[in-house]
């Protein structure tokens, strides 16, 4: 049994496609259709006017050349990093996680042998600006090259981030105001990779929720050391605020944008977003099968508009004294190893901004 | 060594060689595309000089998120879709408010007669007022499957869903679009 809202679905799909095909009018367009065709046409009255209203239009042939000239220039330029150094993402691409995972343990073992687990253990306590703090971001990032897909990504990068603030905190009660710096751009960095991750996971992760919710806190543990961070810091901290901020709205932003109101779960595919992303993601050639579609209608409740729930303006916001001036930020300055960024290529449009991953 | 060229060969394929650095199929990846996402980032953004830009950006952005790319049956260009969209969200971030179609530009305008542009400016004013006020999925369909004329099978497999939830979500679309700007356009 077809239900009616489906048949004029269908309906309402065929005539327009004669419409674009035939230049049909819209009597034409629905010859030979059987239901309820009355139903339909003023909904093609509608569609013909939006393309009537708002015509799409094209790049034009210089813009494509133009774009094209700068795009290879700027992979040309990005190249080494993105496709050659980033052993994790472009790694798990070429060859797959088992090889991800082949390297990280060839350096475990290294690092294993060269150190000692007593020497790899206490590096999980050192701080930036302390000896063992390479070796312990150089087990964060063998961590995350075994990690299989966006989710577990998602969740170890969310943890290095929160382990990161500790590390503020744990240096602003030192006092220890050089190396201050350092811990709040790896924060920032840390936080970069962090945003990529989330672009993989499906807008309706119940993991954005937990990010959100930390990152969060993040902002508010960075705002009350504000106070007691050396000036040399304030501009640093700044950008991590901000840059928390940023992040809290953009989760917020991808969870307004999926939208999901009308679509019931079972119609809609698996999740697209983190497709491929890991080998243990639901691909999208595993859709769910459209064997009897029609089925499908009565779930398709119709709902009121969108809430405003999920503004972004909700997120909580502390406020912020005035900034010092903010000099543009030298492109990652690699005092240490910096281990975890798998595709950091600097923006070269944006010199203020931490380069995202995506 | 294959035989075909790189205009004729898959996005597979050419995806397997920019992974591995190869800007010239990256290249042939952008021509193949860029039409597509610029009439998408347009519809969205309603200024040919943002569409620009971030048109570039998607595809600097796709390149560098290229690792992250399993084939595995989701189209390239539902990729680049998924990244215009993320691109799209960091852009009306920094833009706030949001403008987005409202600030659509006029593309017939000065051919017609004054009266008459007065009338079509305004109808097209609540057109872009309507579309802004109808959820998010239902403005993503009708922007692909009706302004942009993408067979449904594509816009299927680039909002993620099947054919038939396609079309009824279309129909929806439509049907709210209308109850929005009844008898004013």
């Amino acid at each position: 049994m077809i239900s009616k809202d489906r048949l004029q679905a269908d309906i309402l799909d065929r005539a327009f496609q004669r419409m674009l095909e035939e230049n049909a009018a819209i009597a034409d367009s629905t010859k030979g259709e059987e239901g309820a065709v009355s139903d339909v046409r003023p909904l093609l009255e509608t569609a013909g006017r939006a393309r009537e209203l708002l015509p799409a239009r094209g790049p034009s042939p210089e813009f494509i050349a133009a774009s094209e000239a700068r795009l290879l220039r700027r992979i040309k330029a990005s190249a080494p990093r993105s496709t050659k150094q980033d052993f994790r993402l472009a790694g798990k691409a070429r060859w797959g996680w088992l090889r991800s995972a082949a390297l990280a343990a060839a350096i475990t073992l290294i690092v294993l042998s060269a150190a000692g687990l007593s020497v790899t253990s206490a590096s999980a306590r050192a701080l930036p600006g302390d000896a063992l703090y390479p070796v312990k971001q150089g087990l964060e990032v063998i961590s995350l090259a075994l990690t299989v897909s966006a989710s577990g990504d998602v969740a170890l990068l969310a943890d290095f981030a929160d382990a990161r603030v500790e590390e503020i905190e744990q240096l602003a009660a030192q006092n220890r105001n050089a190396d201050l710096v350092a811990g709040l751009e790896n924060y920032d960095k840390t936080l970069s990779h962090l945003d990529g991750a989330l672009d993989q996971l499906p807008p309706d992760s119940i993991q954005l929720d937990d990010i959100r919710a930390r990152i969060t806190r993040h902002t508010q543990v960075l705002l009350s050391l504000r106070d007691r961070l050396p000036e040399q810091a304030q501009s640093a901290l700044d950008q991590a605020v901000e840059h928390s901020q940023q992040s809290v709205d953009r989760i917020w932003s991808l969870q307004k944008d999926q939208g999901t109101e009308e679509i019931p779960p079972t119609l809609n595919k698996e999740s697209t977003t983190d497709a491929g992303k890991g080998d243990d993601a639901s691909s999208p050639t595993e859709k769910k099968p459209d064997t009897d579609p029609h089925t499908d209608t009565p779930e398709l409740t119709e709902t009121s508009e969108p809430t405003n729930t999920l503004e972004p303006s909700q997120t909580p916001k502390a406020s912020k004294t005035p900034k010092p001036s903010k000099t543009p930020k030298p492109a990652e300055p690699t005092k240490t190893p910096k281990p975890a960024e798998p595709t950091k290529t600097p923006k070269p449009a944006k010199p203020t901004k931490t380069p995202k991953p995506d | 060594m294959t035989d075909t060229t790189p205009t004729e060969q898959s996005d597979a394929i050419l995806v397997a060689r920019a992974r591995e650095g190869d800007a010239e199929a990256f290249g042939c990846l952008y021509r193949r595309y860029v039409d597509p996402i610029y009439r998408y980032l347009f519809a969205r953004l309603g200024e040919s000089k943002e569409a620009e830009d971030l048109t570039e950006d998607v595809f600097f952005r796709a390149f560098q998120a290229l690792g992250t790319y399993h084939e595995r049956g989701w189209p390239f260009s539902a990729f680049l879709y998924q990244v215009a969209k993320n691109v799209l969200i960091d852009h009306y971030r920094r833009q706030k408010p949001e403008v987005g179609l409202a600030n659509h530009e006029l593309a017939f305008d000065s051919l017609r007669p004054l009266d008459e542009r007065v009338i079509r400016d305004e109808q097209m004013r609540d057109l872009r007022q309507a579309m802004e006020d109808i959820p998010l999925n239902y403005r993503e369909v009708i922007i692909l499957r009706i302004i942009l004329a993408m067979p449904t099978s594509v816009v299927a497999s680039w909002m993620n869903l099947t054919e038939g939830a396609t079309r009824v979500l279309l129909h929806r679309a439509l049907a709210s679009l209308r109850g929005k700007v009844q008898g004013r356009i």
